[in-house]
This record gives structure tokens, sequence and C-alpha cells, in this order.
């Protein structure tokens, strides 16, 4: 194995047009907790100054205001420029960013969203919401579609995983009495979003049109029906009719694709911005 | 960012507004805090990873429930709603479909919203709330299974007046107004320790009437063990 002379690696750089500080893409990637050996190769050599060319291109600075951020001014800076830092709040004690602290549960939830809104959106490319159609497209998604059967499941398990997430995510905060002031209003969208959520999670269990799906949906608007006065009439509305059939089936639909998706995607913008607003976290900073 | 990180700085800063407080967040002038750039969203860019990796591997192993084609005139049985309703499903077996599918759901939701507002003494009335949310489904199905023992008869009879629950509201809510004026509540710390203990309770009984209805119920919603 022929080795390079020393110094090699440095002109290779130069010509390169890299700087010899670590880029902030390999700093980036050091700080993502016990993978910093993992990336540590990631600090030098070609893959760092390509990095540093691609984020001080035209095109890309363009799109993203700062090259990756570097000095704190920087990293401040961007809370500002950039939209997706815009839902964060500029800075977090380290205390909260102590994976007991939170669990990550809030994040996670919102990712598991961010899953479902991609899956959900491939799926709507082979589903017909139409009582001879709907069946048929799963039994053919699962069969016929190239990982039609794992695109399913994976939407199917991130809704069972994001209910149980979020109801984890509120009894966390429950327990760390992060509902006190000046929380309180944030803790009652989180209750708004539970609330979506299921209502998602159960449009969504009616659209296979199987024994499960009909079933289910019959036994839980059966229950709408106890609300006194407008029990019955509620439910008729909700269904589209006296039982679950092709009506209800368009009515979830909907409901299921665009109506509760938009609605929780505002509502969960609000609740990050609260957070951003009323501080980070484990009721460590303002409590009451 | 330090007062001398400022100093140092060549850029002029402008004064965006004030804001009441001591210090508000992303200002405080501690250490302790760092930006969120790159450290928050690091740990988001790595829980994603792993979230999305679990997930792949839960989608490649298992795979989601699907039945035969849906069939108005075939009722299985039993029918269950999806699981997060099962608590309610549960209750509705042995308590009216107004406690059950009402009151129950919509104690809870009002309960929750209502939490961080009520100080003080007043902290009994979500406290009267769970518990008598957590009691009646509890006695209502003490007294269905003696009633269904003893005399079968009467017992959907009763289950369909809801009169123990309407016994127990009653006696609840006399309780509970002795208990407002008494001088056990004046101490707010042990009745917000009691009212959290009482919200804790109530989610942990909802849990366990979830596994009952997913694992432990059969066709006429009869008890089964999961390996029967």
């Amino acid at each position: 194995m022929i080795e390079n002379p020393p110094g090699f690696e440095r002109s290779v750089l130069r010509r390169l047009g890299g700087a010899f500080n670590a880029t902030s893409t390999g700093q980036f990637l050091a700080t993502i907790p016990g993978a910093g050996k993992l990336f540590a190769g990631f600090r030098g050599g070609f893959w760092r100054a390509l990095a540093k060319d691609v984020a001080h291109s035209g095109p890309w600075r363009s799109a993203f205001k700062h090259p990756l951020p570097q000095t704190p001014k920087e990293q401040s800076e961007i809370a500002i420029t950039s939209f997706w830092m815009h839902l964060h709040p500029a800075t977090v004690s380290r205390k909260s960013l102590k994976f007991s602290v939170t669990y990550g549960l809030g994040g996670l939830s919102a990712g598991l969203f961010a899953m479902l809104l991609i899956t959900g959106i491939m799926l709507m490319f082979y589903y017909v919401p139409a009582t001879d159609h709907a069946y048929k497209d799963m039994v053919d998604l699962q069969s016929a579609v190239s990982l039609g059967k794992i695109l399913r499941n994976m939407h199917r398990w991130a809704a069972h995983l994001m209910v149980i997430v979020v109801c984890l995510h509120m009894l966390r905060v429950f327990i760390q009495k992060g509902y006190k002031p000046p929380r309180q209003f944030n803790w009652v969208i989180g209750v708004v979003l539970l609330v979506l959520t299921m209502m998602l999670s159960f449009t969504g269990y009616l659209l296979p049109w199987d024994q499960l799906a009909l079933w289910a949906v019959t036994v839980g608007t059966n229950m709408a029906g106890a609300i006194p006065l407008i029990g019955e009439k509620f439910r008729y509305v909700l269904l589209g009719g006296p039982a679950v059939d092709q009506a209800t089936l368009i009515r979830f639909y909907v409901l299921h694709v665009i109506v509760l998706p938009v609605a929780i995607m505002l509502v969960m913008v609000f609740h990050f911005w609260r957070v951003r607003k009323d501080g980070f976290s484990g009721g460590l900073e303002h409590d009451a | 960012m330090t007062p001398d990180e400022g100093k140092t700085s060549s850029k002029e800063y402008g004064l965006l507004g004030f804001i009441h407080g001591a210090q508000g967040p992303g200002t405080s002038r501690d250490d302790d805090r760092v930006p969120s750039y790159p450290h928050l969203i690091s740990r988001e860019f790595l829980a994603f990873g792993l979230m999305f990796t679990a997930l792949l591997v839960i989608s490649i192993l298992f795979d989601a429930p699907l039945e035969e084609l849906a069939n108005p005139g075939k009722t299985p049985n039993p029918a269950k709603a999806p699981w997060y309703f099962l608590s309610l499903q549960e209750l509705l077996h042995y308590s009216p479909p107004f406690i059950a599918g009402f009151v129950i759901p919509g104690a809870l939701v009002l309960t929750m919203c209502a939490l961080p507002f009520f100080r003080g003494r007043y902290k009994v009335v979500p406290i009267g709330f769970l518990i008598a949310a957590i009691v009646i489904p509890l006695f209502d199905g003490l007294i269905w299974s003696v009633e269904h023992s003893i005399a079968p008869r009467f017992a959907n009879a009763t289950r369909t007046l809801g009169l123990p629950t309407i016994l127990l509201l009653v006696v609840a809510a006399l309780g509970l107004f002795k208990f407002s004026l008494g001088p056990r509540f004046d101490n707010e710390l042990a009745v917000e320790k009691f009212s959290r203990r009482a919200f804790l309770l109530f989610v942990f009984m909802l849990l366990i009437l979830v596994l009952i209805g997913q694992f432990f119920r059969g066709p006429e919603w009869r008890w089964v063990w999961p390996w029967q």
C-alpha cells in the first residue's frame, strides 16, 4: 500500500479551495450524541471541502441565507433567518436537552406525523374511496405494488405509534407539571392535538373497508349517539345516513386526507411557537 | 449570548421590544444555555433517524391487519372499537351509554383542559370530576356483576336506568361539597398532590380498561383469557 507523503491531504484540500478549520457540516454531525467518532472522518478530507463548497455556492445560499452557521452569533441569527429554526427557541438550557427530561416524545410525535403525511400521500396514489373499489385497492397494494405492503404497514404502525407517543408526551408533561404558568394555554392546545390525533386515527380506520374497519367504526360512532339531545342527529351527519356506507366512506376520507391534517398542522405550528415563547421543556425555567 | 461577546462583535444590534418578567426565554445570561442550532437540531435529526429505522424494521416484520371485505350483514362477535376507545366500550358494557359515551369522555377532556386553571381550594372541582369518573364505572361494574349473578333478569334494567350512577353522583356531590368547606382543603399543596394523584389514577384506570378490552374480551363480551 502506498502511503501519501506528509502534507498531501493539505495540499489537495488547498487546491480544492477548502479551509482547514473543521467544516460546519462536520461540526454539526459531531454534535449528534455518540456519533462524534462516527463522523470524525467527515471533519477532514475531500467530503469536508465538497460540503463547504456546496454550502457557499450561489444556489445553496439563495435558499439557505447562511452557510451552516459556526459562530455563536451566526447560530443565534439563524433563529431569525431560517423558517425551521424560527419554530424553535433560539437557545435551550443544557438541562432540558437531556434525554431523560423529555424523552424526545414531543419531537417524535411531530416526526411520526411527518412520516404519516409522506406515506399517506403515497397511499393516496393507489386508493379510491369507493365501497366497490377500496378493499380491492388494498389487496392490490399489498400484492401487486412494489413495496406497497411496507408502505401500508408503515402508515398503519406509525398511526398507532403516534396515538401512543402523543399520550406518553402528555403524561410526561403532566408529571413534570409542564402545564403550569406560563404554559397553561399550550397544555390546552395539546389536549386539542390529542383529540385531533385520535380523530385522524379513527377516520383512517374505516378506509381499508374490511370487516375490522366497518365494525370498529360502527361501534365507535354508536358511542357518539350517546350525546344527549343531538346524539342521533350528530351520528347521522357523521355517517351520512343511518349506517356505515358509501356516504360514510367519502366523509371519513375527506376528513382524513384534507380537513383533519390541515387542522392538526395549523394547531401544531401554533403549539411549537408557544413552546418557543413560553420556554422549552421540563417546567425548569418558569416554574410558578 | 454573553455581554462580552456583544462587545467584540462588529455587528450593531437593534432593540426589538420589551417583555415582561425578569428574563425572557433565550436571553438568559447563565452559561447553562446553548444555541438550539446545532445542539437541539442535531438531537431531533438523530431521533427522527432512529424512529424512521425502527418504523421500517417493524413494517418489514409485522403486517398491518386486513380482514375480509366489509359485510354489513355479518356482525363479528365481538365487534371491537379501535383500541384507544376500548376503555369506553368496556364501560359501555355495564354503564348506561349516557355515562360511558358522553359523561366520562366529556369529563376527561374538560378536566384536562381545565387542569391548569384551577387553583387553591377550587382544585376540588376537577378532583370531583375525576373521582366520580373513577368510582362510577367501578361501582357500576360491581353492581352489575352482583346483579348478574343474583338476579340476571334485573341486571339490564338497572344498567339502562343508570340507578347506581345517579345514586353515586348524589353521594359524591354531597361529599365534595362538605369537603370543599372543610379544613382539609385549606392546604393548597396537599390538594394539589391529591388532585394530581387522582388524575394519574384515572389515566391508569383507562389503560387497564383498554388492556381488558383488547386482550380479555371474547364473544358476547365475555371474559376470555388471552391463551384460550
